[in-house]
């Protein structure tokens, strides 16, 4: 358990700044943003169900559900600003994670460590489909918390105690759990496009991002060529548009229940909770899994050969 | 050599690369004692980093090979507890600093002493909040070796550990190795081309041409086996007619190797000497049929 946690430490350390201080910097320019926004403009920016809507948040003329529902729209729009940047650095880190070592050669001081590679491999994944994702909802979850803190803050200031109305435990509570779920389940639904990238990094001589797409490509190239000209083709193996399809039916990003109806809202958030349940469930998720077990198994396998 | 007492043992260990085209070892026999340290010598290409890969568990082999009792292809994790290594081409990773560095081993190394570790840097020139990215590459080795040096192993493996660093640091680095390091319980294996600094620490030599070992003997038997002569050019035909496995001519001057020579026979000619290390490397490598 020790070695893990070191592993998984000397991973945040060499990632720091995509893992730690990326989504730190996100929460804090989000929060300057509103901050100005509140001096300069007096109200602020919410998007609601797909169109842009400009409120007066602060008006007393607008009642508390309405504050609430503006809230929550404010809530689910600053998970994109985090999960957007998220998929972009999981991708770099584990098209990376086992290339950078070889290619600065310090492979070999870690492997004159008892670390077994199948931990070390092991470590990287468990980067990209938890810790990562877990930081960035933690800093998700803080900068929701001083957003509607602000908010709350700035309703005082002119004379209305907005606290009460705008910290809905309940809906906090439920909102970060859904999301804590999807980012997770997020990681395992893209397992196998993780491990194929992690794979490609613990062997690819350069570039091991274009190397994977290069790869997928020419698979789909081959397979086109090839239900060109025979009878039996496998016009349902195309790997690019495989991945791409993966991607769209992916738990991210989430929707959120903006009903001003409480009884709509919570049987929404329990329509929504138990749809992310059922990609536990489901057959596809299983068999990316499978795909991506023997995918990591070669990534242990090349590193255990790759000297430098 | 005592039975007991042999921590590495090969037998047959062999290792072809590009299907058998290029022959890096080919069924070498090697039987090396705890409380040595070996030089394991030969001339680039010649199987010596994949003898100590092979060793390391780092390279896929055939034969037998025990390291401290285990088969380094599969229980490299549990050799690596007893077992340090600093490679040619091994560098530290440059994100992270010292203070990084030495966390970092700790939790990943059960047998490392993270006080000594902070002595042996004490007294070096290299700062803890130091990026190892900004070091020097003396510094760091420097480093480098303090990792090693605090971790409690029963073997040491240096591949060309000085390669690259200026003659200052080449002497404290194998100054520090003997006088903080190196006990009677330790093995310590070296590879290196500068040959003149370490002849006068080790008790074994090893050298190795196209993946076969040429000499395999401690230094006290190889100072008791191989003489040089050296004699003026009017004696040149009576120092051949002894033969000698390998001769040199520098300025006018005739010098002559010879194993197991008879001091009776070499007397008249003049004073046998035995050679340096790297005399008897050169002797060897250009006439290896007589090692």
């Amino acid at each position: 358990m020790s070695a893990l946690k070191t592993t998984i430490r000397r991973e945040l350390i060499e990632n720091r700044i995509s893992a730690i201080w990326l989504p730190i910097g996100i929460g804090i320019a989000i929060i300057l943003l509103m901050i100005g926004a509140l001096i300069w403009h007096g109200n602020f920016v919410s998007g609601t169900s797909g169109e842009l809507q400009i409120i007066s948040g602060l008006d007393p003329e607008v009642g508390s559900p309405e504050k609430q529902q503006v809230a929550t729209a404010l809530m689910a729009a600053l998970s994109l600003p985090f999960f957007i940047p998220l998929s972009f650095v999981v991708v770099f880190y584990l098209a990376h994670a086992l290339f950078d070592e070889r290619k600065d050669r310090s492979i070999l001081f870690w492997k004159s460590l008892p670390i077994s590679d199948r931990l070390t491999v092991g470590s990287k994944i468990l980067m990209a489909i938890a810790v990562i994702p877990f930081i960035y909802w933690c800093a998700l979850l803080a900068t929701q918390f001083l957003t509607i803190l602000i908010l709350a803050l700035a309703g005082v200031a002119l004379g209305q105690d907005l606290i009460p109305v705008l910290f809905q435990p309940a809906v906090m509570a439920s909102h970060a759990f859904s999301a804590l779920l999807a980012v997770l389940l997020h990681g395992l639904w893209l397992l196998p496009l993780y491990a194929w990238l992690l794979f490609c990094s613990s062997w690819a001589p350069r570039s091991p991002l274009m190397v994977a797409i290069a790869v997928m490509a020419l698979l789909s190239l081959m397979v086109n060529l090839w239900n060109t000209f025979q009878s039996m083709n496998f016009a349902g193996f195309q790997p690019l548009s495989w991945v791409i399809q993966r991607a769209n039916e992916s738990p991210l990003p989430l929707s959120f229940q903006l009903s001003l109806d409480p009884g709509e809202r919570i049987a929404g958030e329990v329509a929504q909770l138990s749809e992310l349940l059922g990609y536990l469930v489901s057959p596809s998720m299983w068999i990316g899994i499978l795909i991506a077990l023997p995918l990591l198994l070669g990534a242990v396998y090349m590193r255990t050969r790759a000297t430098a | 050599m005592n039975e007991s007492s042999i921590i590495i043992e090969a037998r047959g260990l062999t290792r072809h690369y590009q299907r058998g085209q290029v022959r890096a070892l080919n069924g070498i026999d090697l039987s090396i004692a705890k409380g040595r340290i070996v030089g394991l010598i030969g001339p680039n290409g010649s199987g010596k980093t994949t003898a100590l890969k092979a060793m390391l568990g780092l390279t896929p082999y055939a034969g037998e090979l025990k390291v401290l009792g285990l088969d380094p292809s599969r229980d490299r994790d549990r050799l690596m507890e007893r077992v340090c290594f600093i490679a040619d081409v091994a560098v530290l990773p440059r994100w992270a600093n010292v203070t990084q560095m030495i966390d970092l081993t700790e939790g990943m190394h059960p047998r490392f002493n993270r006080g000594l570790c902070l002595q042996y840097l004490e007294a070096s020139s290299v700062r803890l909040d130091a990026k190892v990215g900004a070091l020097s590459r003396g510094m760091v080795v420097q480093l480098h070796l303090a990792l090693v040096m605090a971790i409690d192993a029963d073997i040491l493996v240096l591949d060309e550990p000085t390669l690259g660093l200026d003659l200052l640091f080449r002497k404290k680095f194998y100054q520090n190795l003997l006088n903080d390091y190196f006990n009677e319980e330790r093995t310590i294996i070296i590879t290196t081309h500068q040959v003149e600094e370490i002849e006068h620490i080790l008790t074994d030599l090893i050298f190795i041409k196209q993946g076969e070992l040429i000499l395999n003997e401690s230094i006290d038997d190889v100072m008791s086996h191989y003489c040089e002569l050296t004699v003026a050019s009017s004696q040149v035909d009576q120092a051949r007619a002894l033969g000698p496995i390998a001769e040199r001519m520098i300025l006018n001057q005739y010098t002559f190797l010879y194993k197991d020579a008879s001091a009776e026979h070499l007397a008249p000619l003049g004073e046998p000497h035995p050679p340096s290390i790297s005399d008897l490397f050169v002797g060897l490598m250009t006439n290896s049929k007589q090692g």
